[in-house]
């Protein structure tokens, strides 16, 4: 899921600094002080689940749970994975600091995404939260992976072939991530249900 | 302002679970243990043919052999292990010898033949383990993320008026 350094060309690069920085800039207009724990609390987890990898065939795929953390903290997304993200570069040089921008993009649009879709249906209880859970993991991890093959496939012919394994490695990610999400939420529902509707 | 500590106070026993959780699955994780290297070597006649292996099972390719006088320390041989991870010196002399195999990245295993004929094998880690610099550096991830919202909530205090 996360890009490395020296393949993309500078425009995507430099595109997806922008699109996050307006990002992260709305973010820290619309975050609250009640949000902020809250926020670096989910800005952790994301930290942490990129490094549960799951073996797969050849390849590993690891977690990346975005669906949650947008779901939890809206637009303050951009904040959490794009703090996560930087010192996942910086410390174990995973990603890397020019793709920062776009790692970024490409993992906090979807969870803000599904933060716009599936919000109501967390506050509205018109359907269960495992339901809503599973599908904004799925979905999130869906538009991510997309997102992700799109800007290997700005890196020009050759890296077609890439974006599509890249985008197949995924599909299964999307069930256990749904799955994933939707456990976490129904324990949060259980044990402190104010925070899915503040 | 109110109910500043309430939320943070809230939510702390069921994330804290749910980071131990993490903390063991993290700790536990196969890859910990996945690169001891091990050497076997046996003589046919006067040649010496050996085997370095991880404990995985996969061979240790292109590693570096060498062959030490168990006395005084003089190298008597050296060479490269194949694709099977195999490989064969031949020895001039049957003396007492330490064979030291460097796999790279710290993981070295020896095999040593006492005047005795008596065969101990070690496996040495020059290196601390991987996985406790990993959980290290992950606290010190963490205590970053936690630094930074904390600025940034009394950033926000600060530019609230």
């Amino acid at each position: 899921m996360h890009i490395s350094e020296g393949i993309l060309p500078w425009t995507t690069l430099a595109g997806g600094y922008a699109a996050s920085a307006l990002g992260v800039a709305i973010g820290l207009k619309k975050i609250e002080d009640r949000q902020m724990v809250k926020t670096a609390m989910l800005s952790s987890t994301f930290f942490i689940v990129s490094f549960i990898h799951i073996p797969l065939g050849p390849t590993n795929i690891h977690l990346v749970m975005n669906g949650f953390i947008g779901l939890l903290t809206g637009w303050s997304c951009f904040i959490a994975v794009g703090i996560a993200l930087l010192l996942q570069a910086l410390l174990f040089q995973f990603g890397g600091i020019t793709t920062l921008g776009i790692n970024t993009f490409n993992m906090a649009l979807p969870a803000l995404a599904c933060f716009l879709i599936f919000s109501p249906f967390l506050s509205g209880k018109k359907i269960s939260v495992l339901l809503t859970g599973f599908f904004s993991g799925f979905i999130s991890v869906f538009l991510s992976t997309l997102l992700l093959s799109f800007s290997l496939v700005t890196a020009g012919e050759p890296f077609i072939p890439a974006a599509k394994l890249v985008f197949a490695a995924n599909l299964p990610l999307m069930i256990v991530d749904g799955m994933i999400t939707a456990l976490a939420l129904r324990f949060i529902e259980r044990v402190k249900p104010e925070i899915l509707t503040s | 302002m109110k109910n500043i500590l309430q939320p943070s106070v809230q939510i702390l026993p069921g994330s804290a679970l749910f980071f131990f959780f993490l903390a063991i699955f993290l700790l536990t994780s196969p890859n910990a243990l996945a690169h001891k290297v091990n050497l076997f070597c046996w003589y046919e006649g006067t040649e010496l043919h050996g085997e370095g292996y991880f404990s995985g099972g996969n061979p240790a390719q292109n590693s570096s052999i060498r062959v030490y006088d168990l006395e005084n320390g003089n190298l008597l041989a050296s060479g490269i292990t194949s694709r099977k991870g195999t490989f064969t010196v031949s020895l001039e002399k049957n003396v007492p010898i330490k064979v030291v195999l460097d796999a790279g990245q710290g993981h070295r295993a020896s095999w040593t033949m006492n005047e005795n004929n008596e065969q101990t094998t070690s496996m040495e880690k020059l290196q601390t383990p991987g996985v406790l610099n990993k959980t290290m550096t992950m606290a010190a991830g963490l205590v970053a993320i936690v630094a930074f919202f904390s600025f940034l909530y009394l950033w926000k205090q600060q530019h609230a008026d």
